[in-house]
Order: C-alpha cells, then sequence, then structure tokens
C-alpha cells in the first residue's frame, strides 16, 4: 500500500473544473495542529460526517477562497498510509482512491509538525507518492521557534516540489498565505514536480519503510538547523511521569483528581437541571386547561404541539424528512390530538418532558468528562497514562488505552463507549465497549443508596461495605468479561504498544471547547432521541390500557381503601385514595402485566412482580427504579424522592405468605442484578453507533442479563440458604 | 558487533536496529514509527513498557514488541550519522 501507483488518471495542468467544489483535505499525524487549522479555515461551523460501517466521524466544513466556496475536510491524524485503526483507515482509503463513497480530495493540505520535521517527513514521502496536488504546512512554527529550530522554507520546497507554508493555526499566522497557495491550486493547477524522492524511495529493494525514512533523515539535515538538548523539559517530566513507581502514583493522583472534579463539579448543574425541569413540568402541567375548552382549538393545538416536539427531535437527530418519516410524525401527531387532555397533560409531563429532562441531566457529567480527556490528551499526558497503565492492561488482554473509557464508564457509560475510540485496534475497542457498561456509573447510585438502606439503614459501616462491594464487583467482572471474550469470540492477543510520546504542550483552550461541544452534540443527537423515545415509549407502557371504572379493584386495595376510610381524616384520604388508585392502575396497565408475566423468570431471584415492573421500567435509565417501586408500593412518585420514609414503607412490605418482600436475599439479589445488568437503552444506542450494527448492541444486552441473571440467581439462592430469606 | 534484541538492552544507550522479526500489523506499527532496518534507537528508560527515541521523538514500545527487534551495539558514537539520535541525556 505504500508504493500505491500514481494517480496519473488526471490531466495535472487542467485547471478545476468550476462545475463540481473543489475539496480540500487536511492530513497529517496525529497532534499536528490538523483540527485547529480546521477551524482556523472553516470558522467553526463544522459538521460531522460518517458513512456507514463502524463509525467514524469526518469533520467537514466549508472556506471561501476569493469568493469561490470550497470544502474543506478534517481526515483523522494517521502515521501512513498503511492503516491501523478503523479511522486511519478512512483516511487512507480516501488519499488513495478506494472509498466507497468519498472521492480523492482535490487538494491535499498535509500538516506537519515543524517541531519534529524528521519523523513527519515519512508521510510526506508517502504522499508524494500518490501524486496528489498537494500544499504542506509547517504548523507549529511558533513552538519551533521558541525552541530555537531553524527551518529554510524555500529550500525544503524545492526540495518537496510543492509549496510549503509556515503556520502556526493557534496564533494565525500564516494562515493568509496559506489561502493564497490554495487559491492558486484551485483556479490553476501546478505541475507535480518530479523530485528525487521518487527514485530514492521506489528503488530501493527491502524496506520502503526504511528507505523513507533515510530521505526524511537527508531532507531534514539539508534544512533543518535542530539545537541539541531539544526535549530537556519533556524528558525531565517524563523521568518521573514514566517511571515504574512515581509514574503510577502520579497516574492514580491525577485520575482520582479529575474524577473527584466531575463528580463535584457536575453536581451543581445536575441539581439545577433537576429543579428547572420539575419547574418546567408544573407549568406545563398548569398550561394544559383542565378541560377541553374549545374542540375546534384544541385538535389542532395539540396536533401542533406533537409535530413541533417531532421536529425538534428530528433535527437533533439529523433524521431526514422521508416519507416513512413524515408519516410517522403524522400519524402519531393525530393519535395524541385525539387524546383525552388528561392523557395529553400525563404525556407532555410525564413522558416529554421528563425525557428531555433524562437528555440534559447527563450532560454536566459528560461535557466535564470530555473536558479533561481533551485537555489531558492535547497536554500529552494521556499518551504516558496509556504507557503507564499498559502492564496491568495487558494482563487482561486489554491496551493501556482502555484505561481511560474504563474510568469514564464510572461516571456514565456513554461517554466512556465515546472515549473508546482512543484504541487503535478494532477488536480491542470492540471489546472495551463490551465490557464498560458494567462498571457502577453515577445512574445505579441511588439504587445502591436505597437498597442499602433498606438493609442495613442503622449500619455506616455495612453500607459503606455494600458500596465497595458493588464498585468491585462491577470492575472484576468487566475485566473477567474483557478476559473470556478475549479468549473466545473476539479471539487475539492484545496489540503490543507503540506509541509516540509527544512533547508537553500547554493545551489551547478554543480546541479544547470545541471538542467538548462536538462531544455533547453528538451525544444528544445519537443517545438523546434514544432517551426521548424510550420514555414516552414507557410512559405508554405504564399508562395504557387504562383501567375502566367498573374494574374490581384488587383485594389489597380494597382492604386498604376501606382502612382508611375507616381512619377518616378528610384531606390526606383523597391524596391516600389517589395514591392507591395510581397503585392498581399501573398493576392493570402493560407495565404491570409485564411484571406479572415476568414472574416466573425472575422468582428465582427473589422479586415479586412489583420488583419485575421497576426493573422493566429502568431500562430508560436505571434510577428511575427508584420511582417506579414508590409507585407500585402506593406510596406516590413526589415521596420518592424522601428516601426515608420510602424505605420505612418499603421495608414493611409483606409477601402472601407473610415473609418480607425486601428480605436481605431479596436486596442482595437486587443490588447484584443493578450491578450487573445493561439496563440502559441509551447506552445501547451508543454501542450500537460506535460498532456500526445492532448486532454488538444486542450480544452486549444479552450477555449482561444472562451474567446478572446467574449471580442474582446465585445470591439469592445462597441468602435463602443461609436464612437470610 | 553481536546481534541481541531491543528487550535485551537494560540500560540507556544507543543501538542500531538490524531487522524486524515480526509481521502483520505488529511489523507495520513499528516501522512506520521508524524502527526498521539501520536507524539508530536510543534507548533511554529500559524496562516493560520501554522508552525509546527514535527519529526525534519519544515513544513508548511494550516489551513483548521489543522482543522482535534485532539490534546491534553501536561501539562508537561517531559511527552514527544521526546527531538527534546520539546526544544523551
Ligand atoms: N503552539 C501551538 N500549538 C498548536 C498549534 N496548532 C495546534 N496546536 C495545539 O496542538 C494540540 C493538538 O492540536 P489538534 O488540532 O487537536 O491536532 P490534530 O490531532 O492534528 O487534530 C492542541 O493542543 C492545539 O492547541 C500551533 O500552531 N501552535
Ligand atoms: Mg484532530
Amino acid at each position: 500500500m505504500s508504493d500505491a501507483s500514481p494517480q496519473g488518471a488526471q490531466s495535472e495542468f487542467e485547471p478545476l473544473r468550476a462545475a463540481h467544489q473543489t475539496r480540500i483535505a487536511l492530513v497529517g499525524n496525529p497532534n499536528t495542529g490538523k483540527t485547529t487549522l480546521f477551524n482556523r479555515l472553516t470558522g467553526l461551523r463544522a459538521k460531522t460526517a460518517n458513512y456507514p460501517g463502524i463509525t467514524v466521524d469526518l469533520r467537514r466544513g466549508a472556506m471561501s477562497l476569493d469568493h469561490r466556496r470550497v470544502e474543506v475536510i478534517d481526515l483523522p491524524g494517521t502515521y501512513s498510509l498503511d492503516s491501523i485503526s478503523p479511522e486511519e483507515k478512512v483516511a487512507e482509503l480516501i488519499l488513495t482512491g478506494h472509498h466507497p463513497v468519498e472521492p480523492v480530495p482535490d487538494i491535499v493540505v498535509l500538516v506537519i509538525d515543524a517541531t519534529n520535521l524528521e519523523r513527519n517527513l515519512f508521510l510526506v514521502s508517502e504522499l508524494l507518492d500518490l501524486r496528489l496536488q498537494m500544499v504542506v504546512v509547517l504548523n507549529l512554527i511558533d513552538a519551533a521557534e521558541a525552541l530555537d529550530i531553524k527551518i529554510q522554507v524555500a529550500q525544503l520546497s524545492e526540495q518537496l516540489g510543492c509549496p510549503v507554508v509556515p503556520v502556526s493555526s493557534r496564533h494565525g499566522t500564516g494562515i493568509d498565505v496559506l489561502k493564497d497557495r490554495l487559491n492558486e491550486l484551485v483556479t490553476g493547477r501546478l505541475p507535480i514536480l518530479m523530485t528525487d524522492h521518487s527514485s530514492c524511495t521506489a528503488g530501493c529493494s527491502g524496506c520502503t519503510f526504511s528507505a523513507r525514512y533515510d530521505w526524511a533523515a537527508k531532507v531534514s539535515e539539508a534544512t533543518v538547523t535542530v539545537p541539541a538538548n531539544l526535549d530537556d523539559r519533556t524528558a525531565t517530566i517524563d523521568r518521573l511521569v514514566t517511571n515504574p513507581v512515581i509514574g503510577s502514583v502520579t497516574f492514580v493522583a491525577i485520575m482520582l483528581g479529575v474524577f473527584y472534579l466531575i463528580f463535584s463539579l457536575a453536581s451543581v448543574p445536575m441539581d439545577l437541571i433537576d429543579g428547572v425541569f420539575a419547574t418546567v413540568g408544573g407549568f406545563v402541567d398548569q398550561l394544559i386547561p383542565a378541560s377541553n375548552v374549545s374542540v375546534l382549538l384544541w385538535y389542532p393545538l395539540a396536533g401542533m404541539v406533537s409535530i413541533l416536539i417531532f421536529f425538534g427531535s428530528y433535527q437533533a437527530a439529523g433524521i431526514q424528512w422521508t416519507k416513512t418519516s413524515v408519516a410517522v410524525s403524522v400519524v402519531v401527531s393525530v393519535l395524541v390530538a385525539c387524546m383525552p387532555i388528561d392523557d395529553f397533560r400525563s404525556l407532555v409531563v410525564d413522558g416529554v418532558v421528563a425525557g428531555v429532562g433524562g437528555i440534559v441531566i447527563f450532560l454536566p457529567q459528560i461535557c466535564i468528562l470530555f473536558f479533561f480527556i481533551s485537555v489531558l490528551e492535547d497536554s500529552g499526558y494521556m499518551a504516558r497514562a496509556a504507557f503507564v497503565m499498559e502492564r496491568l492492561m495487558q494482563r487482561v488482554g486489554l491496551p493501556g488505552k482502555a484505561f481511560v473509557p474504563m474510568l469514564s464508564a464510572h461516571a456514565c457509560a456513554i461517554p466512556g463507549i465515546m472515549a473508546a475510540r482512543a484504541i487503535e485496534n478494532w477488536r480491542d475497542r470492540l471489546v472495551t465497549i463490551l465490557v464498560l457498561p458494567l462498571l457502577t456509573c453515577s445512574a445505579r447510585l441511588p439504587v445502591y443508596a436505597m437498597i442499602t438502606a433498606l438493609l442495613f439503614s442503622d449500619s455506616p459501616v455495612m453500607a459503606a461495605v455494600v458500596f465497595v462491594s458493588a464498585y468491585t464487583l462491577g470492575i472484576v467482572a468487566a475485566l473477567l468479561s474483557a478476559w473470556c471474550l478475549k479468549k473466545t469470540i473476539l479471539k487475539g492477543e492484545s496489540v503490543p504498544l507503540v506509541i509516540e510520546l509527544p512533547p508537553y504542550r500547554v493545551p489551547g483552550i478554543r480546541n479544547t471547547l470545541t471538542t467538548v461541544m462536538e462531544r455533547a452534540a453528538l451525544f444528544v443527537r445519537q443517545a438523546g432521541t434514544v432517551i426521548l423515545l424510550i420514555s414516552v415509549v414507557l410512559w405508554a407502557l405504564a399508562t395504557y390500557p387504562k383501567m375502566p371504572d367498573e374494574a374490581p379493584l384488587s383485594f389489597e386495595a380494597a382492604e386498604r381503601i376501606a382502612a382508611l376510610r375507616a381512619a377518616g381524616d378528610g384531606e390526606t384520604l383523597a391524596v391516600e385514595i389517589d395514591r392507591v388508585m395510581a397503585q392498581e392502575s399501573l398493576a392493570w396497565s402493560f407495565a404491570g402485566r409485564a411484571g406479572k408475566l415476568m414472574e416466573p423468570v425472575f422468582a428465582p431471584l427473589g422479586f415479586d412482580w412489583k420488583i419485575n415492573i421497576g426493573v422493566i421500567s429502568s431500562f430508560a435509565a436505571r434510577e428511575v427504579v427508584v420511582s417506579t417501586l414508590a409507585i407500585v408500593y402506593g406510596i406516590g412518585e413526589d415521596m420518592a424522592e424522601d428516601e426515608a420514609s420510602l424505605v420505612e414503607i418499603l421495608r414493611r412490605q409483606t409477601r402472601a405468605d407473610g415473609g418480607l418482600v425486601f428480605s436481605t436475599a431479596t436486596g442482595l439479589s437486587l443490588l447484584v442484578f443493578f450491578v450487573l445488568a445493561m439496563q440502559c437503552l441509551p447506552t445501547q444506542a451508543v454501542t450500537r453507533r460506535e460498532t456500526g450494527s445492532w448486532k454488538w448492541a444486542a450480544f452486549q444486552l444479552i450477555y449482561m442479563t444472562v451474567l446478572a441473571w446467574v449471580a442474582a440467581f446465585a445470591t439469592y439462592q445462597i441468602g435463602c440458604a443461609s436464612g437470610l430469606g | 558487533m553481536p546481534a541481541s534484541r531491543l528487550s535485551d538492552v537494560l540500560s540507556p544507550g544507543t543501538v542500531r536496529c538490524v531487522d524486524v522479526e515480526c509481521e502483520g500489523e505488529a511489523m507495520i506499527r513499528l516501522k512506520r514509527m521508524g524502527i526498521c532496518g539501520e536507524r539508530m534507537i536510543e534507548v533511554i528508560q529500559p524496562g516493560d513498557p520501554m522508552v525509546v527515541r527514535v527519529v526525534g521523538s519519544r515513544l513508548g514500545l511494550s516489551r513483548r514488541l521489543a522482543a522482535s527487534v534485532v539490534v546491534e551495539q553501536v561501539c562508537d558514537v561517531m559511527t552514527s550519522a544521526k546527531p538527534d539520535a546520539v546526544e544523551n541525556e
């Protein structure tokens, strides 16, 4: 692949046809500032695009050259045209003209690092062989000057046979010159010169890599003067940071610090978002009139609201307005318009507003997480982190780079899965993605808290033990599963480490913020709409079919109402009866029936049908199980916030045989189940996106559910056998 | 000079790469970073993984891969044509 045939097909002197838009691609080694340059050129109006198959995002944007619009593509960073990662593969296919969708770019802007010219010249050598129209950008020229590296640009340009422009994309110097050069290329092509480069690399027998590096050494020797003790500063820091002992301690300290900051910084905006959405829900609730004011006005209005919501979600998810998507939105909107007004209210408040809230609540953690990941990456520390963790992670057959995704997953599996892109080898990346949701994310914490309070309310020590055990169980399960997957269906040794340890740099804040915005947008687009959809579907499952008025109450409910009536007490009576009715109608709904239907499946774990409803409803988000249990046990959703009273009531629940519903065995079994079960459809949507197929998402769901069931079964049975039932 | 493996180098110093004895992805990963025939490799920190300096940049390299790189000692610093590969810290 390194000696790809010259692209002689296009005539070299013919000016580009005005008919098609000129396409410029940015190419270069990782970390040479391609994205920074891209942002400079296109002014942050980028769109990410991807192609079918494994997801690789390409940033695309437009810039104007002398009033002519040209398209700019930011190709993934690569060291050579022999690709290793799926990202590099895309760059390789596009540049060599083998990509199924994307044609060869008209002009290649090859971004090279002026502080490390010789290494970057390797890729230059490969690209020269492709014989494309090319401009070489000598980026980071400010950094090179600061280091006293002197480069003879004219001479370099002559040796390479193409224009070379010194640029600092961070400070914006040289951008105008670059645009001029590009403009010259767009309006009239330059001849692609033959240099002595081709004879040098093609003629050599044996190792073409070596030949290219020989050429690179020759060119850099002739054009660059590098001072001695160039990377003193980096060497000094690295002596500590890559040291087996001090490095590991530093690593643990940095990761703990980051993690602490994620949780402490995110809690404020999360509480705020929680509050805002509760207020919005209340406001909307009041906005909707109590009864149909005017039929003529109401139907179109309700329909409009529904269409608007569809419009917003389609826009956010990037769904095209095709026949099917329009039909779906129209049919659903008509149905919505015909709904009784109380149902409509409940749909908007409990389905849509709660659903959107469920999306937004994730954003603070995701943004903060990606902020730190981006800072660590741009500063150069991330490569050291992979280096330090390499030996440990290799024990379970994963590369050192899998560590950061695993750490991120302790906040939320979704950013963890998105961060797994840093792992080059596809098999290693897939294994990492598959095991990430086993790690305890923050959505599980309310569930753990409820169960611990339920089982060991009077013992903070026991509570701590339970939390630590739950975290440990998740980590052990993830590592063991990774190990098993590598031994079975994704067989193969993990790819040993070869990683560039780049010089330390102060990260650019603009770059970092752009990355954060992009990742947040990606999350809203990919997971957001799924969360909204699930939230609405689960609302429907818990609401329909409605309990007919003449339906008999369950024995239990009738008994409770009778008791309440006997007790008298006017005001609370109505509230209490409402709660019993809410409980009854949930039992009557699809969700309630599903809970009863699932009884044979979950009875061996010690769950009754009410807990089953909680398990089902928690597919939107795990923490929902707490409020669902509050409703099914007739406590009222509003009381779920008040943990003490919820726990108090749950603790009093008894089974038909008089035993406690939440015995120690059942509680532990439920805990184990929630540690290990998938129970998060938004994560599944992201898994599908990152792996490019539902197949892996389905596999993840199945293996985790089976694992969770078996482990919870064992826990319950052992618990019962040892007298905790 | 007797040939040995890069993984056998136990103290910092410069060696010359003679051959890379692995194939497929591993070989490409090594070679495209500059660990290929006749190039100078400066071992900065031995161990697993080790830190080396090749073509002007520092690389982290797992011992398993280093074991497939055949190297020879460079007796005289002056024999190296590459000034930046031999400078010692
Ligand atoms: N000093 C300096 N830093 C730069 C320059 N261009 C990019 N950077 C920094 O280099 C790091 C990597 O940049 P990025 O654009 O993400 O590189 P990419 O991996 O090639 O897309 C970021 O921290 C940038 O702020 C530059 O011209 N000068
Ligand atoms: Mg980039």
